[in-house]
């Protein structure tokens, strides 16, 4: 039926386009997986290939929770969509939508309260040994399979799920509060069994930012419009560039000769950023720091993981804080500049590597004095378990924080790099589209196999032995060469760019990006 | 059912952030009229316009709309109705027809062969991703979407400024082109800054300013009651003197209601004349 | 027969009225014979995009004037009642003649020059020339 069918596109589109459906659809498929390996096969405590049902629990719980955050989202559009609201019958066809939602979350809830379940259970055994089944010393021989999952564990486990999701419904639904922010509370949530002391985490973390929510669109959002409705905005002209842009301006325009013009164009092209996003990334970038495990515990199983998330984090965090903006480029349209045009690529590179070198550097200041402050005052708890234990030595302290933000700063540069190497790409809208995603990507496997070459190869660094040293280098010093490799070989391409396309290509990509923010937050503003 | 007002709207105050956008607005339109919404930017036209549909609610007042409130819209109502916003809120990542038969196939009086006919009409093609359209296209659109179905009832919200001469007048005509349920009339209210357009359809005009009403009534009977005074001396405030200005050292330009202003109000012999909807525009808002 | 409207919305004038005027003044003039039909409702209001409510009213206005009468299957046409009375066309002359004389007042022209100006423009101009819409009545 054609109507289905447009629906179901409304649908994908609503929620990113296919590839997100797809995506939820290898989620429960993974969590069904994950569930059917936990049943065929009892594992001991520590078996290593209880990793996979943690991670099953985590995977379903999420796409369950997802799936409740995006019944708000349809309800919120639903009734915001002027044209959605004002169609007879489109009140039912979004319950339909909701309904249908539901259904696949339910699906998948039964993985999520099985596999959370499980795992609750073995962090209680973890806990208190000897108590329930095990005997002291505890037997760590003995298999555990879900016939020993008590029944209260389950109904516990079905109970916070269910008690989130209602949460998350009366939070979310009624108030226009973000659909991005409730990410943080589910993802909380998804690592929160009713057996782990922040169980009430994700619940305090949605009452707080619908709260804020509501102090901000009540007394400081100036326009209805900006919860109710879209409306075209009407900016406000600022005649004066923010401090910093202005004073960089100054600098470049006393700055002499060659290097000169370079730095006169960059400084041109230097677009201000947002102070919020800055902020935000920054943030972010230092709860990174704060979040490094310890490196002086000794190898215990699932340390591993803990390591393993570490290094691909470290991708995340540098691609948000070194993330390449849209430059103005149109600006340079009319300055008889063509004949530097070979010199662009390092001109856009020192725009970007500034930017992201600056906020880097901002977020390692703030995760060091904040890693200081929890280690003093000695909270949050889980930061002074033996993973997180900075214990008292410099190089838990210093040491490790410094290699890594090495690290991070490397794979800055290695971005800004990678994306200011061709010219063809920058002009493509697909190309600026895809390569944020293709360098996240590429990144880590090319790191994942150096550390596999240095890991095999260098005696002292074997077996994960000091990894921060294999973080800083690979990171901060072959990935970096091998992406200034790169950008030289292409080098040539510069010669031949065009400037126009590059122009139009990023101004559509800056439009998109800001439309995709505005639906995503659902800030009409 | 014929004598219910297409829109009745009691007593509408809306405020937000310390701005009045409505102040105590109170109306009617008669089934088969035309209405034009005219103001300066930020009289509150659209704010008018969407609380009277039930898209934004107001701080009091309340507003019917073809006798049902607007805040608690039947499906049977909302079938007959018709809505273009200043900026419509389309579904970026379909394509136009999927677009159209999306919101299309929830009314029941949807023809697609219409909606196709439009399309052509309004030069949409209909293949095209929605995301991929300028503003203009966005809202021809949209206009699309909201005749396709031949409502009873039209709201424009400022629908008409991106379409070129040929194509505004195309689209005044397509008003006119069926007949509501009941064999009346469609009832229009459209907002615009092309008093010309307006000039064209409107049988009644309504100026806001600043949130009220500053004159309402049908459009024949404005032009052929309300006039332009110009005085020696400013003629106090009262009845039928709409808006007071002084142009020149000794001369104040009014402009007067010939039908309740009292008769010894001006003095005598002034010269009255008469206004087109664009002087009246400017006499009372400047 | 093919009475052409020159409509202006943005004029002091309601359309309606414009209307009106101009089928007075085709009848008045004898442009229109008895009998000859006015162009539907529909068809003008198609034509200059303008609302087919103001048209109508314009025509239930000229019927009632008794100009033209409503006959089934033909729609509008002409009344057989001409000739109109002399004073009839000299009331739809007069506002054109008032807005004639207030600009002769503004460029200082006497009585006499005014006279010889309309006499000549009189001769000048022949009987398919005069646009029916051609003054503007501003009063």
């Amino acid at each position: 039926m054609k109507n289905m069918r447009v629906l179901l596109r409304f649908a994908a589109g609503l929620f990113g386009g296919h590839w997100v459906a797809a995506l939820w659809l290898c989620a429960i498929a993974l969590s069904w997986v994950a569930l059917g390996l936990g049943l065929m096969r009892p594992m001991t405590l520590l078996d290593a290939k209880r990793a996979y049902l943690d991670m099953g629990a985590m995977l379903a719980s999420v796409t369950a929770l997802i799936g409740v955050l995006a019944v708000t989202y349809v309800r919120n559009i639903s009734s915001r969509n002027a044209l959605w609201k004002l169609a007879p019958n489109s009140e039912r066809v979004t319950m339909r939508l909701c309904g249908a939602i539901m259904t696949v979350s339910a699906v998948v809830a039964i993985p999520a309260v099985m596999l959370r379940a499980n795992a609750a259970t073995t962090d209680r055994l973890h806990r208190v040994p000897g108590r329930l089944l095990w005997g002291d010393p505890p037997d760590l021989t003995r298999t555990f399979s879900f016939a020993d999952v008590p029944a209260h564990a389950y109904a516990a486990e079905a109970l916070m799920l269910a008690a989130f999701s209602a949460f998350l419904l009366l939070c979310f639904r009624r108030s226009g509060a973000t659909f991005a922010t409730g990410y943080l509370p589910v993802y909380w949530a998804a690592t929160q069994t009713s057996a782990r002391s922040l169980w009430w985490l994700p619940f305090a973390a949605c009452a707080v930012i619908v709260v804020v929510e509501y102090v901000w669109r009540t007394w400081l959002s100036s326009h209805v419009e900006t919860y109710l409705r879209r409306a075209p905005k009407v900016q406000p002209k600022k005649s004066r560039p923010p401090w910093l842009t202005a004073w960089r301006q100054r600098k470049a325009a006393r700055s002499p000769g060659r290097e000169g013009v370079d730095a006169r164009l960059a400084a041109l092209l230097a677009l201000p950023t947002g102070i919020g996003m800055t902020a935000l990334s920054v943030i972010f970038g230092a709860l990174y720091l704060v979040l490094l495990p310890s490196d002086a515990v000794e190898q215990r199983p699932g340390e591993w993981i803990l390591r393993f998330i570490t290094w691909v984090f470290a991708y995340v965090v540098a691609s948000v804080l070194a993330r390449p903006a849209a430059l103005p480029v149109m600006r340079l349209a009319l300055l008889p500049v063509g004949h530097r045009r070979a010199q662009f690529g390092e001109v856009f590179l020192k725009v970007w590597w500034r930017e992201s070198c600056t906020k880097v550097l901002w977020a390692a200041l703030l995760g060091l004095t904040l890693r200081a402050l929890c280690g003093a005052l000695g909270w949050p708890n889980f930061l002074q378990g033996p993973a997180f234990s900075h214990g008292a030595t410099l190089q838990q302290w210093v040491v490790v924080p410094l290699a890594h933000i090495v690290g991070v700063l490397g794979i800055a540069r290695s971005i800004g790099l990678f994306s200011s190497a061709s010219p063809r790409v920058l002009a493509s809208i697909n190309g600026l589209t895809l390569l944020p995603l293709a360098l996240m990507i590429v990144l880590p496997l090319l790191a994942f196999g150096c550390k596999w070459l240095i890991e095999h190869n260098v005696e002292a660094l074997a077996n994960g032995r000091l990894g921060f040293v294999t973080f800083a280098l690979v990171n901060g010093a072959i990935i970096p060469a091998i992406a200034w490799g790169a950008s030289r070989m292409c080098r040539y391409q510069w010669r031949t760019a065009s400037l126009p396309a590059i122009s139009s290509s990023m101004h559509i990509w800056s439009e998109r990006l800001r439309k995709m923010s505005a639906d995503l937050s659902g800030s009409r503003a | 059912m014929n004598d219910t007002p297409a829109v009745s709207v009691e007593h509408l105050s809306l405020r937000y952030g310390g701005v009045t956008a409505l102040d105590d607005v109170s109306l009617s339109v008669e089934r088969g009229s035309v209405l034009a919404v005219v103001g300066r930017n930020g009289a509150g036209k659209s704010s008018l316009l969407q609380c009277m549909l039930g898209l934004i609610v107001p701080q009091s007042g309340n507003s019917q709309l073809l006798g049902c409130p607007s805040l608690d819209l039947t499906d049977d109502v909302k079938a007959r109705l018709g809505y273009v916003s200043q900026s419509p809120e389309l579904f970026e990542w379909l394509r136009v027809g999927e677009q159209i038969s999306l919101i299309g196939g929830l009314y029941p009086n949807w023809s697609e062969r219409r909606a196709r006919a439009l399309c052509a009409r309004f030069s949409i093609a209909d293949d095209m991703k929605v995301r991929a359209l300028s503003l203009g296209e966005k809202q021809r659109l949209a206009i699309v979407i909201a005749l396709a179905h031949q409502p009873d009832l039209l709201v424009f919200d400022e629908p008409v400024a991106s379409l070129d001469p040929v194509g505004r007048r195309d689209f005044l005509r397509a008003f006119f082109e069926h007949e509501a349920r009941d064999g009346a009339p469609v009832t229009v209210v459209i907002s615009s800054h092309l008093l010309e357009d307006l000039e064209r359809i409107a049988t009644h005009v309504l100026f806001l300013e600043g949130g009220r009403i500053q004159l309402l009534g049908a459009r024949d009977e404005i032009s052929e009651r309300v006039r332009l005074a110009v005085t020696a001396h400013p003629i106090a405030e009262q009845r039928g003197i709409l808006k007071r200005r002084q142009i020149a050292a000794d001369q104040w330009q009014h402009v007067v209601d010939t039908r309740t202003v009292a008769n010894d109000a001006l003095p005598p012999n002034t010269a009255l004349s008469a206004l087109g909807l664009g002087d009246l525009f400017e006499a009372l808002n400047t | 027969m093919n009475i052409l409207f020159v409509i202006e919305p943005s004029s002091a004038t309601p359309i309606y009225r414009q209307i009106v005027d101009q089928v007075a003044r085709a009848v008045a003039a004898g442009n229109v014979q008895p009998g000859d039909e006015l162009p539907s409702v529909r068809a003008v209001a198609e034509r200059y995009a303008i609302n087919p409510m103001t048209v109508s009213k314009a025509y239930s206005l000229l019927e009632s004037q008794g100009l033209v009468e409503r006959r089934r299957g033909l729609g509008m046409v002409i009344r057989a009642t001409v000739p109109v009375a002399m004073e009839t066309r000299l009331a739809l002359l007069r506002p054109a003649i008032e807005h004639a004389v207030a600009v002769s007042r503004q460029l200082g022209l006497t009585h006499d020059e005014a006279l010889t100006a309309f006499r000549d423009a009189f001769a000048d101009t022949s009987q398919q020339d005069i646009d029916p819409s051609a003054h503007k009545d501003r009063p």
